[in-house]
This record gives C-alpha cells, structure tokens and sequence, in this order.
C-alpha cells in the first residue's frame, strides 16, 4: 500500500462515518467497525495495543500518555485494523521518526486524515499563518496533538510550505504541501539544522520557540531571491526541533519555474546561431 | 523452520510423563527421530491419526488437550506464550486465540503471563 492509497481510503471511511465536525467523535469511527477502546496503566514504551476478540477488537491505550496523543493512537490503531495492515514496531522508541516502516507510515497518514479530517481542517485554517501561533490555535479545537496538527497545516497548505521534525540537529522527516512539491524543493533526510535557522538556534539554548525570516537558500537551493518564515519550537527531553517553513514571496518561487522569457532569449544572442537546416560539417563527399 | 508451539508443547507433556523420546516412540509406533523433528518444529504437527496416537499416550488433561489441539490447527503462536496457556488452566484456546492476534504500538512486549491477563480482560470487556 502507498501513503496516497491509504489517505484516499481514510478520506472514504470518514465521509461514509459522516463526520461534519471538530473535535471528531472518535466512537463513530469504532462502532463502525465494531469495536471498543478501554484505558490501562501501560509501561512508558507501550502507547497500547489490540486484540481481536469474537465480538470485535478492542484497544487498548496507555492512561498515562496525554489525551492528544492517545487520540492519535486510537485513530493509529483504527488504521491497522481498516487498512489490514500488520504492526511494525521494531525501528526504534515510539516518538522517533527514525527509519520508520511503510505500514506504519500509511497507518498515522490514515490517522491524521481520521482526527483531522481535511475540509474541516482547511476551513479552520484559512487566512491563517503558517506558524505555531496557529498550530496552538488549531490544536485546541482539534484536539490533536502539536506534531499532528503542525504537519497537518504543513500538507494542506495553499502556499508552498513545510513541516520538517528534527532530532539531535538534523532533518528526519519531511511533511511539504503540494506548492512545495510542485517547485521540487525538497530537504533530505540528516540534512543538519543550519546555521542561521530559528531551529538550530533554539537548539542551542536560546529559548523554546522562535520565528526568522530569510533567503530561501538557507534549507532550498537556488532559492536566494524567495523569502522563507520559519516558526520553530524545541522539545529539549527527545532533543526534537519542530519546524513550520512557509515561503512568504510566491512571485518569486514562481520565477524559479518559469521558462526563459524572450528578453532572457536575447541575452544569449552569440552563444548559439538559430537553425536554418544546413548542414555545417563538410560535405557528403566520400572520404578514401 | 525455527522453535513451535506446538512442538514445544508436545515435549513440555512429553517430559512431565517422565518419557525419553524412544519411551514415546515405541509406546506409539512412531519413530523416535520423527517426535523429535517435530518438537523441535522442524516438521509440521503429524497427520491426525499419528497425532491421536501421540495423544493417547501423553495423557493430557482436557485443558491440555484443547491447547495442544488449539496448537495443531493454529500458526505463529509464540512457543512461550503457548506454554504459559498450557499451565494457565483458566486460558483457553480462546484466550489463546485473542492473545496470538495481538497488535502492540510502542516497543514494549509485555510477558506471556500478562499478554493472557490482557486477552482475558479483552474477553471480559467485550462481552459484557
């Protein structure tokens, strides 16, 4: 299964659920598939787990965990259980990023697309920043968690912005809307935090959260002319930065990508003649 | 094929009868080497008629029997979690059942004794 895949049958499974408003009841999604979740005191490890009963599944979360985040892990678990998809739990502690299988993957894309439904989702955040301000805003009347609601904002962005998660000073996962996509820019995975970013800075000590704006350049190649805002805020207990960047000049992101224009043309006047169909290298006379 | 259930069953009843493996074969009629192979799960679980003989002279007790028959018919059990059942008069094949199809989230693995705990309160959660 693809992520695209999976996100296509999230968006079926909550329009057939008939979900029309934030916070999403998440007991419509399990008595459509029969199922119950129950709350137990679970090691810090645990996030929970399901088990398949004669009478439907019940899940189980972690009482101890926050209730955003057992939120997300219902709709998680709701995943594993519509997409079919066996669990895959052996890349590392829960709240890393790092290497993560594509079970998993589809499963949180299938998550989000439960707990924060996309249409619901893009009304409440139109005509809003793409910064933490926001996300903090969203993630009250969501009632998701931060990194969910962050990377949410990010992927249905109008406007060319990303959502990156950092651990220990680089670059794991990278979540960017489809303008984004669209100019091929991309960051890759281990990319360090640079130097001038609110990110790295947070990380050294500065404060918990933070904004800057500058040349596009500093995480996009070639993009010296394309003014990029970032909104950063650190998690010093998993040394995690999260990172909301939104580029701020569409006209010249725009430039990037457009053909040469006639006067451009000009400017290489002497480089190249235009063809004329006559064959420069010497004639078709044989040699011996 | 590595470690199964289901051999690791057959030799945990074998053994509490104080049999070598040749004490089961002969009693049996089944070579000792083949009991062997399939405690060890390098064989699949015998066909049924062979499997009835072993039964007979393992002499488990009803719940014995409905886990090692549970075992016969059912793949991917943990071997571990299966022996824990064997000894848990109270976890049935059902329970077994509930407890193989475990999905977890997060690293943590909890011990058989406690996955059994959590597939009876699944039970009881459900049905009540």
């Amino acid at each position: 299964m693809t992520e695209f895949e999976a996100e296509l049958k999230a968006r079926r499974f909550v329009q057939e659920t008939g979900v029309t408003k934030v916070p999403v009841d998440l007991s419509r999604y399990l008595e459509r598939i029969s199922s119950k979740v129950s709350l137990d005191d679970l090691s810090p490890n645990e996030a929970g787990y399901t088990m398949a009963t004669s009478k439907g599944a019940l899940i189980t979360l972690n009482a101890l965990d926050r209730a955003a985040r057992r939120r997300f892990t219902l709709c998680h678990e709701i995943a594993h259980l519509v997409l079919g998809l066996p669990s895959d739990h052996s890349h590392g502690p829960e709240w890393s990023y790092a290497k993560r299988p594509l079970n998993e993957v589809c499963c949180d894309v299938f998550a989000a697309e439960l707990l924060l439904p996309v249409n619901l989702f893009t009304d409440m955040a139109k005509g809003r920043s793409i910064d933490f301000d926001t996300v903090d805003y969203l993630r009250v009347e969501i009632f998701a968690s931060r990194e969910a609601t962050a990377s949410r904002l990010a992927a249905t962005s109008k406007l060319a912005s990303a959502y990156l998660l950092s651990e220990g000073g680089k670059v794991l996962h990278l979540v960017r809307s489809p303008p984004l996509r669209d100019a091929k820019a991309w960051i890759p995975r281990g990319t360090p935090l640079p130097a001038g970013s609110a990110a790295y800075a947070l990380r050294a000590g500065e404060s918990r959260s933070g904004t800057r704006t500058y040349s596009g350049d500093l995480w996009f190649d070639g993009w010296q002319d394309v003014e990029v805002a970032e909104s950063s805020v650190y998690i010093p207990d998993y040394d995690q930065t999260l990172t909301l960047l939104c580029c701020t000049d569409q006209d010249e992101l725009d430039a990037l990508s457009r053909p040469m224009t006639t006067e451009h043309a000009k400017d290489d006047d002497g480089l190249l003649k235009p063809l004329d169909g006559q064959l420069k290298w010497p004639g078709t006379r044989k040699r011996r | 094929m590595g470690e199964s259930a289901y051999g690791v069953v057959m030799r945990s009843l074998r053994e509490r009868r104080e049999l070598s493996l040749r004490d089961l074969g002969a009693l049996a009629e089944i070579d000792y080497a083949y009991i062997s192979k399939i405690e060890r799960g390098e064989k699949e679980p015998p066909p049924e008629e062979t499997f009835g003989r072993l039964v007979r002279h393992l002499k488990p007790s009803a719940h014995e029997l409905a886990v090692l028959k549970f075992l016969y018919t059912t793949a991917n059990v943990d071997p571990a979690l299966a022996l824990h059942a064997l000894n848990d008069p109270d976890a049935s094949p059902e329970i077994l059942m509930i407890a193989t199809s475990v999905v977890h989230r997060g690293t943590g693995r909890p011990a058989p004794a406690e996955l059994i705990e959590r597939a009876k309160r699944a039970k009881r959660i459900m049905e009540g």
